[in-house]
């Protein structure tokens, strides 16, 4: 997200909450069970006043396989205010690969996740469809199932979903924030509960 | 005229050293097949931004 997405050049943080423009998003820490049963994770609440503020970023701005970056770098480079890794694509050479409305492979062979311009969210399965008509139906970035599965294992760096901040490269408190967030996502991370149909002119991430 | 069967110890010396490089061609060829496959950096497109 750019300030001219939002309209801000700057973004604001108050506590836990980033506001830039009409887009927010509070982080939260929650702490569950007990013993050896502890889990802690992070929620981040975002809501976007359009979808395509959520941006994903590859590593090293590269694509192809075995590319790896750190999270918080990649989220530093983009000037984001929060980042979660995700995707296998580094690691497979097929399925379907298209971010920010851009194809980079068309090669379907199991289930994708696909975050179309209007909001919604959708598991598709990729072997009776194809990239130009997942981005002629809206999408912008669909990914490998394994998004998921991947923020179940922070350990692994790889690519970033990446909500942006209208402040320019590390110029506001704001991105330090979300990279130090990023972070903190990065070692203990549960995996992100995307509504499968969030309200109109709203994406709401939890 | 009879041939001298080789010594018991050169034909074990043999198959030891037959049995070794087997052992190290197949382990250096599964290095490098899994060092290109998971280390090794295939970048298909340098720039993505660009």
């Amino acid at each position: 997200m750019t300030g001219a997405d939002t309209g801000s050049a700057t973004g604001t943080v108050t506590g836990d909450t980033s506001t830039s423009g009409d887009a927010s998003m509070t982080v939260s820490t929650v702490t569950t069970g007990s013993g050896d049963s502890t889990v802690t994770y992070h929620v981040a609440d975002a809501t976007l006043p359009d979808a395509t503020v959520l941006r994903s970023a590859f590593a090293q701005d590269a694509f192809g396989t075995n590319i790896t970056e750190d999270t918080s770098d990649i989220a530093e480079d983009n000037g984001a205010v929060f980042a979660v890794n995700g995707d296998y694509r580094g690691f497979r050479d097929t399925g379907i690969e298209i971010r920010n409305g851009v194809v980079y492979r068309d090669e379907g062979a199991r289930e994708g996740l696909a975050f179309y311009r209007d909001g919604t969210v959708e598991v598709y399965d990729e072997t009776t469809t194809t990239a130009d008509d997942l981005v002629a139906d809206g999408a912008g970035g669909p990914a490998a199932r394994g998004q998921l599965r991947a923020a179940r294992r922070p350990d692994r760096p790889g690519d970033a979903a990446a909500a942006g901040q209208g402040g320019h490269r590390g110029a506001a408190g704001g991105a330090g924030y979300a990279v130090q967030r990023s972070l903190v996502f990065r070692r203990r991370a549960a995996a992100p509960q995307v509504p499968v149909a969030p309200p109109p002119r709203e994406l709401v991430l939890r | 005229m009879s041939q001298t069967p080789r010594p018991r110890r050169r034909r074990v010396r043999n198959a030891v050293i037959a049995a070794a490089t087997t052992v190290t061609l197949a382990a250096g060829g599964g290095t490098a097949w899994a060092l290109d496959r998971f280390v090794v950096d295939h970048v298909e497109i340098a720039d993505v931004s660009a």
